[in-house]
């Protein structure tokens, strides 16, 4: 098993270059919807040579506001240029009455928000004709009035919709450190059948607060290697490293890739 | 509930008042409200870092977080067409002390704001005049400020002579950015 990586534009010339040996690149959608420009020519000459996952952040699942038909027009676009292996989006919200707040942030786990989410997905499912993927929060706050746990939440979610997930056990490692949750319970609740993709990133602790908090800017920690080999041991869904916040060289993200794979696989 | 956090957490964002928001949430993590405040802003800030890349190497890194921080606060942004954020950025700038010292800072600004336009682009096609036009973005400066903006990409060449005159550029994209400096005289 290989491990896939965040694409980001400081790699594109070095990629098509060297052409190096990585399974997948996962990008963010948003980062490519003009259509046009130079990045965006980059990603579809990188297309041609390797599979691609897509990554959403502003379809916003969690919001009252209605889907943005003009933005899922355009993840639809994307997703018909680029063909892509995988296509998902967060378990949260970032649009209230037409602002975008650029950050994921956190839904409580009620019947109103299972109803609201799972309407969407469905939307969303039917507009691009293929399955979408959820991915499991990092939190650093809960709610008081909450019916469902997020496993609860998730699984509910699965059912109703037939999603699949991203299971990002970073961000189970940040929130179980954060809120208190056993981490193997969380893994246990979760429905395994529907696991198509495994994130992994590292945190940094917040000194002030005392929390981790989840950057994407540092090498993976041992305990999320750890969870995820036990949580894959019996599946196989695809696995991205990710890293968004004070980028590596390319060589030097590939080479602590391998260094992932062989904890993982060797 | 479910019907008014979504409102309380926008307040919050845009205002840094909690006291809605505090009610929602679980009191032993109220203190971690603020990751979602500071996430907000620190993203218009990486923004702007994105956006004016060579101004805050030109400006430095430090002062540039300074100033990015000043302005985003300033001019929040809630839209998704993250490019055209900053598009005043240099007018803010032109109203600090920087100005006294790089008296061709604003320009400089408002080049980078024009050039990453252009970069969202597709090639433009020299041959065909039409879509020549609708491919270019043409900018007059009193600095040359074309000079600066290749020092920036060559730090390691010699810093150029600031000149003042009448300068006109026409930036356009083939397989990288051009810039010609031209004379509209002759067009």
């Amino acid at each position: 098993m290989e491990i896939g990586i965040s694409l980001k534009e400081s790699f594109f010339k070095e990629v098509l270059e060297s052409k190096p040996d990585i399974p997948f690149f996962e990008i963010h959608a948003e980062n490519y919807l003009r259509f046009e420009g130079q990045n965006f020519e980059y990603l579809e000459e990188i297309a041609k040579s390797y599979p691609i996952s897509i990554h959403c952040v502003g379809l916003s699942l969690g919001s009252e506001d209605p889907l943005n038909i003009k933005h899922l027009n355009n993840i639809a676009r994307l997703n018909n240029k680029i063909k892509p292996i995988l296509i998902s989006e967060h378990l949260s919200f970032s649009l209230v009455a037409g602002q975008h707040f650029h950050d994921l942030l956190p839904v409580p786990y009620t019947t109103k928000a299972l109803e609201i989410i799972a309407t969407k997905i469905k939307q969303i499912q039917d507009h691009l004709g293929r399955q979408l993927l959820i991915e499991n929060p990092s939190k650093y706050i809960d709610y008081k009035e909450q019916k469902y746990s997020e496993t609860e939440f998730i699984n509910l979610l699965v059912d109703k919709t037939d999603c699949g997930l991203i299971v990002d056990t970073n961000n189970i490692y940040v929130t179980s450190n954060n809120l208190n949750l056993d981490e193997n319970k969380y893994l246990d609740n979760l429905p395994k059948q529907a696991v198509k993709e495994i994130h992994i990133a590292g945190p940094e602790l917040d000194k002030k607060r005392n929390i981790l908090i989840d950057t994407h800017s540092t090498k993976v920690r041992d305990r999320v290697l750890e969870l995820t080999k036990n949580f894959t041991k019996d599946i196989s869904p695809y696995i991205l490293y990710e890293w968004d916040n004070e980028i590596p060289e390319l060589s030097d993200f590939i080479t602590e890739k391998k260094r992932v794979e062989n904890i993982l696989y060797g | 509930m479910a019907d008014n956090f979504q409102n309380s957490f926008a307040k919050y964002l845009l205002t840094n008042d909690q006291a809605e928001l505090a009610e929602l949430i679980k009191p032993e993590y109220l203190a971690n409200i603020s990751v979602h405040y500071d996430n907000f802003h620190e993203s218009l800030i990486k923004i702007l870092q994105n956006n004016f890349s060579q101004t805050s190497k030109l400006l430095g890194e430090k002062y540039f977080y300074q100033l990015a921080k000043e302005f985003s606060s300033k001019h929040l942004n809630t839209g998704l067409k993250l490019e055209k954020y900053g598009e005043n950025f240099n007018e803010f700038v032109s109203n600090h002390k920087v100005i006294e010292q790089i008296p061709y800072i604003e320009e400089f600004i408002n080049f980078e704001f024009q050039v990453n336009q252009i970069l969202y682009t597709k090639r433009a096609n020299t041959d065909n005049q039409e879509t020549l036009q609708e491919r270019v973005n043409l900018v007059s400066t009193e600095y040359n400020i074309r000079d600066i903006w290749y020092f920036t990409f060559n730090e390691d060449h010699t810093a150029p002579k600031i000149k003042k005159g009448d300068y006109n550029y026409l930036i356009y994209r083939k397989e990288t950015i051009e810039i010609l400096e031209i004379d509209p005289r002759k067009l």
